[in-house]
């Protein structure tokens, strides 16, 4: 396949991501707008930092006049389980040229990880395909929540009493999108349980990344001992 | 930068070395892991406290939800469709 159609490929399988953002985009613009920061400054969350729940969680912190030290530290923590995506999705870029990978990196988000996973085994160019697909999918996150805080500017106290159900429901068709074999419902059960579980055992975020790792691990076990 | 490198350092890195085996199969499973890890908390807590009851709506409107996500595979559908199970709930 040629650069030029693996490009336009790329922007093809970017378009369900970009439509999934667009209202998660346009929430957090409404929701940022509501913490009394700068328009300017919700844009330039989006345009720097790229990632949805950690922008949504962020600005839900600073509503709590978080100081700015847990704001920095519980992105981080959330973001730590971009490590797992981005080490399983290197091993797919062994042949792309490695002045490309920082860009790689930077648009490797649950989504993308979700579509690049299930969709770049049979590609050519795995490298130029999932860059072309992220880079789209950020200029689609970057204009809706430009046009979210253009909606909070001129349409005040707009409330949509659903709109916090966004992310559950795009976690839900991620996963469902990640499962190949009845093994991973095992190991999605298991990690949903001791999620759950370890949300009252250890503080801040860290339930998500240790029953994440512990689940995986126990399915490689029970997956050599069967 | 926290949300920056977490995603570059091990795509660049791990990209030129060949990982063992046991380490690629738990990567496999990091996938479907780490959604349901950060999906079941959603559903499952309510303001803190485990809540498995009729009264939590972000549970009951996630089982139609996982139906339209299963014969849809469209995120766009479940998650406007999943919006809509919870508006509904709402008024009930």
């Amino acid at each position: 396949m040629s650069y030029k159609n693996t490009i336009v490929s790329g922007f093809k399988k970017s378009i369900p991501v970009i439509i999934g953002y667009i209202p998660i985009g346009i929430s957090y613009g409404i929701l940022a707008l509501n913490t009394n920061l700068s328009p300017y400054l919700i844009v330039g969350m989006s345009v720097f930092v790229f990632a949805g729940s950690s922008q949504l969680i962020a600005v839900n912190m600073l509503t709590a006049q978080a100081a700015i030290i847990p704001v920095i530290m519980t992105t981080f923590l959330v973001n730590l389980r971009h490590i797992l995506m981005s080490a399983s999705l290197s091993l797919h870029f062994n042949k792309t040229p490695s002045k490309l990978l920082p860009f790689i990196g930077f648009v490797i988000t649950d989504e993308s990880f979700a579509i690049g996973n299930t969709l770049i085994k049979e590609r050519d160019n795995k490298g130029l395909f999932f860059l072309s697909m992220g880079l789209s999918a950020y200029l689609g996150w970057v204009i809706s929540s430009l046009i979210g805080v253009l909606i909070g500017r001129y349409i005040l106290n707009f409330e949509i009493p659903v709109i916090d159900f966004v992310l559950p429901a795009m976690f839900i068709i991620l996963l469902i999108m990640q499962i190949r074999d009845k093994m991973d419902v095992v190991v999605s059960i298991m990690a949903a349980i001791l999620s759950i579980i370890f949300f009252f055992i250890f503080p801040g975020n860290w339930n998500i990344i240790i029953a994440t790792l512990s689940a995986a691990v126990i399915g490689v076990i029970v997956e050599n001992a069967i | 930068m926290v949300t920056y490198i977490p995603r570059m350092l091990p795509v660049t890195l791990l990209s030129k070395v060949k990982l063992p085996d046991t380490i690629i199969s738990i990567l496999k499973y990091v996938g479907p892991a780490i959604l349901a890890s950060l999906l079941a908390p959603a559903l499952f807590i309510t303001e803190g406290s485990l809540n498995i009851t009729l009264n939590n709506n972000y549970l009951l409107a996630a089982i139609p939800t996982f139906f339209t996500a299963y014969f849809s595979r469209s995120i766009f559908t479940t998650v406007f469709l999943g919006m809509f199970y919870l508006y509904i709930l709402t008024l009930i």
